[in-house]
C-alpha cells in the first residue's frame, strides 16, 4: 500500500518546521538573558564581595584550628573521654534528632498520600481541588522548617515536639509536590478498569493508583527521611529539640572542642542514615515484587 | 430493555456519536462495527457513563441513565461491566485483588477501603476465576500473566460485579486467534447461562457472524446497519466500511 502524498505537503511541512524553529531559538535567547540579568542582581543585592571573602578566608581556617582537640598517643583514651566528656548525653540527643526526623517523616509523608491524588491534575476529584491543594502544598513547601519550628516554639514550649511538626509540616509539602508529580504519570487505564466496576473516587485512588505508585512513594520517602535527619540537627539551635540543642550551646559558650565533637558524631550518624535509605531506596526500585496491598 | 434515544457526543467539533437511537432486547448478544474512529468506543463508553454524553437519553428499567449522579451512577457502573481492549488490570495486584475490585461497590464499602474483603465474596471470586478456567491463578501478580490469562481475569472481575449488561471494547484485539477464540467463548456463555446481555465492540467481521445474533454498525457516528449477523453480504459491508481495502483489514 503506497499512496503518494499530496502534493506540497513536504513545502507545508518545511514551513512549519522552520517556524517553530525560530521560535524556539527566540525562547532560548528570552530565557538565557533573563538569567543573566538575575545572576547580576542577586549578586549585587547580595551584597557578594569576593574580595572581602579571599581576605577572611584564613580566619574561618583559625577557627577550625582551635575545634582540634589535644590528642596525644600516650594518652589517647583519657584524652578521647575528655574529648567526648558528654558523650552520653549527645548520643541521647543525637537519637532524639534521629526519632524527630523518623516521625516527621512519617507525619508529612502520610498526610502528602492523601493530598498527592487531591493534587495530580489526572486523579483530582475537580480542577478547582486540585488548585487549592496545589497551592495548600506550596505554601507548606515554601517556608523553611526553621520558620515553622520558630512558631512552634513559640506555640509548644521549647522541646521536640515543635521539631516534629515543623520538620513534617514543611515535608508534606515537599513530599506532596513529589507524589502528585510521580501521580501524574500514572497509567490511567487501570482507573479506567476501576470506575468502570463502580468504584467510588477514595476506592479508584486505593486500588488503582497506590499500587502502580507505591514504588516512587517510598523510595521519595526514604530521600526525605535522609534530608530530614540533617534538617532536625539543625532544628536545636531554636529550641525545637535534639543535638541541634547541645551543638548551638557548645558555639555559644565557645566550647570548641565540643564542637568538633558533635559535629563528628553528627556527620557520622547522617551518613549513616543516608547509607541506610539509598540501601533500602535501592531495594525498592531495584525488585519489582513489592506488593501494595 | 436497553434503549438509546438521540445519543449523541461531541468533541469539540467533531461528533463521534450522531443521534442514535436503538434499543436491545435484555439477553441479547449484539456485535458493535464499524471503522476506526466510527465512534464505538465513544458509545460504549457513553452507556457506562465514563464518557458523558452530550445530549439524548440512554433508558435503561424506565431510568435515564445519562442523568444518574452520585451513588446511583456508581451503582449503574456496576450494573454495566466493561470489558477493555488493553483488560485495564491493576498490574501489580494480585489476581484475585483484581476481581474482588469488581466488588469494591457492593456493601459492606467500609472495610474493603483497607483490603478486608469477606469469606463469602473471595469465594465469589475464586468461583468466576474458575468459571473462566483461571482459578490457579489467584494469587500471581496480573502483570505475570499473557494477555489472554488477563483478559480472562478481565472478564471475572466483571463478572463478580453481578452486572446486567456486558460491554466489551474491542476485548479480542490485543490477543491472538486461539485466545480470542477462548474469550469469545467465554463471553458467548455468560450471555446464554446467566442471560447477561453483551455489547461487544469488534473490529472483524467473522468474529462478528461467529458468536452474535445481532449486529449494528456505525459510520462516523451514525447508525448504518441493525440486523442479524446473517444480513452482512458484501454489499452491506461495503457500505459499512466504505471501501474494499478497509473491508479486507475487516476479514
Ligand atoms: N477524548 C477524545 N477527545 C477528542 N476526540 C475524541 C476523543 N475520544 C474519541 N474521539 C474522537 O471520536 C471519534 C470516535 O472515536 P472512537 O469512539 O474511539 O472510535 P472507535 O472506537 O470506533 O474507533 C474519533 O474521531 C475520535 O478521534
Ligand atoms: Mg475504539
Amino acid at each position: 500500500m503506497h499512496r503518494t502524498a499530496p502534493a506540497g505537503a513536504r513545502a507545508a511541512f518545511a514551513r512549519a518546521w522552520a517556524a517553530q524553529g525560530r521560535v524556539r531559538r527566540r525562547q532560548w535567547l528570552v530565557a538565557a538573558a533573563l538569567l543573566l540579568v538575575l545572576v547580576a542582581a542577586a549578586a549585587w543585592l547580595g551584597e557578594v564581595d569576593l574580595v572581602l571573602l579571599w581576605d577572611r578566608l584564613p580566619r574561618f581556617g583559625s577557627y577550625f584550628g582551635r575545634m582540634v582537640p589535644d590528642l596525644a598517643w600516650a594518652t589517647l583514651g583519657e584524652d578521647l573521654a575528655h574529648w567526648y566528656w558528654k558523650g552520653w548525653r549527645w548520643l541521647a540527643a543525637l537519637w532524639q534528632t534521629v526519632l524527630i526526623a523518623i516521625y516527621a517523616t512519617i507525619f508529612g509523608a502520610v498526610l502528602a498520600f492523601g493530598a498527592s491524588f487531591l493534587a495530580a491534575r489526572n486523579l483530582t476529584p475537580a480542577p478547582w481541588v486540585g488548585m487549592v491543594a496545589r497551592r495548600v502544598l506550596e505554601v507548606a513547601r515554601t517556608v523553611p522548617e526553621l520558620v515553622f519550628a520558630v512558631l512552634f516554639v513559640y506555640a509548644f514550649g521549647i522541646g521536640p515536639l515543635a521539631g516534629v511538626l515543623a520538620i513534617g509540616l514543611h515535608t508534606f509539602g515537599a513530599l506532596g509536590k513529589l507524589f502528585g508529580d510521580a501521580a501524574e504519570n500514572a497509567d490511567p487505564e487501570p482507573l479506567r478498569g476501576l470506575r468502570a466496576t463502580g468504584a467510588g473516587w477514595v476506592q479508584t485512588m486505593l486500588y488503582g493508583a497506590t499500587p502502580q505508585l507505591a514504588p516512587d512513594y517510598l523510595s521519595y520517602g526514604l530521600l526525605r527521611l535522609e534530608i530530614n535527619v540533617r534538617a532536625a540537627s539543625i532544628l536545636g539551635f531554636v529550641g525545637a529539640g535534639g543535638i541541634g540543642q547541645e551543638l548551638y550551646g557548645a558555639i555559644k559558650n565557645f566550647d570548641h572542642t565540643d564542637i568538633s565533637a558533635i559535629a563528628l558524631m553528627l556527620i557520622g550518624t547522617v551518613m549513616l542514615i543516608d547509607a541506610l535509605c539509598a540501601w533500602a531506596r535501592g531495594r525498592v526500585i531495584g525488585q519489582d515484587g513489592l506488593r501494595a496491598l | 430493555m436497553l434503549e438509546l434515544r438521540g445519543l449523541t457526543r461531541r468533541f469539540g467539533d467533531a461528533t463521534a456519536v450522531d443521534n442514535l437511537s436503538l434499543a436491545v432486547a435484555d439477553g441479547e448478544m449484539v456485535a458493535v462495527l464499524g471503522r476506526s474512529g466510527a465512534g464505538k468506543s465513544t458509545l460504549l463508553n457513553m452507556i457506562n457513563r465514563l464518557i458523558d454524553p452530550s445530549g439524548g437519553e440512554i433508558l435503561y428499567g424506565g431510568r435515564d441513565i445519562a442523568r444518574l449522579r452520585g451513588a446511583e451512577l456508581l451503582a449503574w457502573r456496576r450494573q454495566s461491566a466493561m470489558i477493555f481492549q488493553r483488560f485495564n488490570l491493576v498490574g501489580r495486584l494480585s489476581v484475585l485483588t483484581n476481581v474482588l475490585t469488581g466488588r469494591l461497590n457492593h456493601p459492606p464499602r467500609l472495610p474493603k477501603l483497607v483490603g478486608l474483603f469477606t469469606d463469602r465474596e473471595r469465594d465469589i471470586a475464586i468461583d468466576a476465576l474458575a468459571a473462566l478456567g483461571m482459578e490457579d491463578h489467584a494469587l500471581k501478580r496480573a502483570d505475570q500473566l499473557s494477555g489472554g490469562q488477563q483478559q480472562r481475569v478481565a472478564i471475572a472481575r466483571a463478572l463478580v460485579q453481578e452486572p446486567r449488561i456486558m460491554l466489551a471494547d474491542e476485548p479480542v484485539a490485543s490477543l491472538d486467534p486461539v485466545n480470542a477464540q477462548a474469550v469469545m467463548e467465554a463471553l458467548r456463555r455468560i450471555n446464554r447461562e446467566l442471560g447477561i446481555t453483551v455489547l461487544c465492540n469488534l473490529h472483524s467481521v467473522p468474529l462478528a457472524q461467529a458468536w452474535c445474533d445481532r449486529a449494528i454498525a456505525l459510520s462516523a457516528g451514525r447508525l448504518v446497519y441493525d440486523g442479524p449477523v446473517a444480513g452482512l453480504d458484501e454489499p452491506t459491508l461495503l457500505g459499512i466500511y466504505g471501501s474494499a481495502a478497509a473491508l479486507s483489514e475487516a476479514h
